[in-house]
C-alpha cells in the first residue's frame, strides 16, 4: 500500500470530521421543546423536565405512568412532566384518542381524560371500536364535560394540526416508537425503572443548581 | 471475469455495481451524517427503544456507528478501500437487520426504524428490513468484484 494511499484516506477522513463539527457549530443546539401548558404536570417553574411522547393505544406507556407519577411525587419542586402525542401508525384509533384528549384539554380536563384513556378497560373498549367518535363522546360525557362541543371539536378535525406537530417534535428528535422519555428534552430514559430515572433525575438537578 | 452477474455484458455490468455503488455510498453517508449533526442523545433513544444494546453501552453504540456509516459511505461513494468498506458496511447492515428482525418479531410499539435521525426519510421496521436485505446483497456483489469502474482504488492504485 502507497503513501500516497494512506494520505487519501487519511484526508477524507479529516474532510469528514471538519465537515460534521462544522454544520453542527454552524446549525447550534436545537430549539427547547415547547410544553404547552395543559399538558404539563408538576412545577411548572422546575428546573427538570421530563418529555415523554407517548401513545394512548400503547401498553408499554400506560406501564410507565407510575413511575413517572412516583417521580413527580419524589421531586415534587423540581421536576415537570411534559406531555408529547407520538400516535403510532400501528395503532389505527390512536390519532384519534390523541385529539380526543386535546378537544377534552379544551375544557379544562387534559389529565383526567388521558387517565380515562389509559384505563385498561377502557382501552379494550376503544381499541377496536367502529365508532371512536360516538365512544369518545361517551367518555367525555363520564367526565362531565360539554359533550355537544367536545364533539363538534372531535369531528371537526381541529386537533389534527396540534398532534401532528407533536408527532413530527419527535420524529426531529429521533423518536421512533414509544414511550420515549427524555430528561431535559435531551438525555433519554433508556431504562424505565423508577429508582434509574430518579438517580438521572438528582444528578441533572444537581447540574442544574447554580 | 466473475461478476456473480451471469449473462450481463461486463461494461453494463460495471455500470450497474457503479450505480449501486454510488446510491448505497449516498444511503449511508445521508444515514450517518443525518444522526452526526444531532445531538448524540437522540440517536440513543433510537437505539434504546430497540431494547437489546444493553444499557451501559448505548452511548457507544451511538457514538461510533454513525461514524461507521460516513465514513464507509464515502469511502464507498469514492471507491476508496471498496472491498474492505463494503464488507464493513455488509456486516454492520447484517447487524441491523438482526436488531429490525427482533424488534418485528417481538412487535415492539415503533412507528419507524430511526435510521435516517429527524431527517425527511421515514421507514417502517419492515419497509427497513426488505432494504437492508437488498443492501446486503449489492453490498456482497460490491465487495466480490474483481473489477470496479470510477474509484479512488483504480487511480491511486493502478489496479
Amino acid at each position: 500500500m502507497n503513501k500516497n494511499y494512506v494520505m487519501a484516506g487519511v484526508g477524507i477522513v479529516i474532510f469528514l470530521i471538519t465537515l460534521v463539527t462544522g454544520v453542527r457549530s454552524a446549525r447550534g443546539m436545537p430549539q427547547a421543546i415547547e410544553a404547552e401548558p395543559w399538558k404539563v404536570k408538576g412545577n411548572p417553574r422546575a428546573s427538570v423536565f421530563i418529555v415523554e411522547f407517548s401513545d394512548f393505544a400503547c401498553p408499554y406507556c400506560d406501564k410507565i405512568r407510575p413511575a413517572l407519577e412516583e417521580i413527580l411525587k419524589a421531586f415534587p419542586n423540581d421536576v415537570k412532566l411534559v406531555f408529547k402525542h407520538f400516535p403510532l401508525s400501528i395503532h389505527p384509533p390512536a390519532p384519534m384518542a390523541a385529539e380526543a384528549a386535546e378537544c377534552a384539554a379544551d375544557q379544562g380536563k387534559f389529565w383526567e381524560y388521558h387517565d380515562f384513556l389509559f384505563d385498561l378497560e377502557n382501552r379494550k373498549q376503544w381499541y377496536p371500536s367502529k365508532d371512536l367518535p360516538g365512544l369518545f363522546t361517551q367518555y367525555a360525557e363520564k367526565l362531565r364535560l360539554n359533550t355537544a362541543t367536545f364533539r363538534q371539536c372531535l369531528e371537526s378535525g381541529a386537533k389534527k394540526e396540534i398532534v401532528r406537530r407533536n408527532k413530527d417534535e419527535g420524529r426531529k428528535m429521533f423518536v421512533s416508537g414509544t414511550p420515549t422519555c427524555l430528561l431535559n428534552g435531551r438525555k433519554v430514559f433508556t431504562n424505565h425503572k423508577p429508582e434509574v430515572m430518579k438517580e438521572l433525575i438528582r444528578r441533572e438537578i444537581e447540574r442544574k443548581k447554580p | 471475469m466473475k461478476l456473480g452477474l451471469p449473462r450481463i455484458p461486463e461494461k453494463l455490468a460495471l455500470a450497474m455495481l457503479f450505480s449501486a455503488r454510488v446510491l448505497i455510498g449516498l444511503l449511508f453517508f445521508y444515514s450517518g451524517f443525518s444522526k452526526l449533526i444531532q445531538p448524540i442523545e437522540y440517536f440513543e433513544v433510537a437505539v434504546g427503544l430497540y431494547d437489546i444494546v444493553p444499557d451501559a453501552v448505548i452511548h457507544r453504540v451511538a457514538m461510533i456507528t454513525p461514524w461507521i456509516e460516513l465514513v464507509g459511505g464515502t469511502f464507498l461513494l469514492l471507491g476508496y478501500a471498496l472491498e474492505k468498506s463494503a464488507v464493513v458496511l455488509s456486516i454492520l447492515t447484517g447487524l441491523f437487520q438482526i436488531i429490525l428482525g427482533q424488534a418485528l418479531v417481538r412487535r415492539l410499539p415503533m412507528d419507524e426504524c430511526g435510521c435516517f435521525g429527524g431527517g425527511f426519510i421515514h421507514m417502517t421496521l419492515y419497509q427497513s428490513f426488505v432494504l437492508d436485505t437488498v443492501l446486503v446483497l449489492l453490498l456482497i456483489q460490491i465487495a466480490g468484484a474483481e473489477k470496479n469502474i470510477f474509484s479512488l482504488d483504480n487511480k491511486l492504485l493502478g489496479s
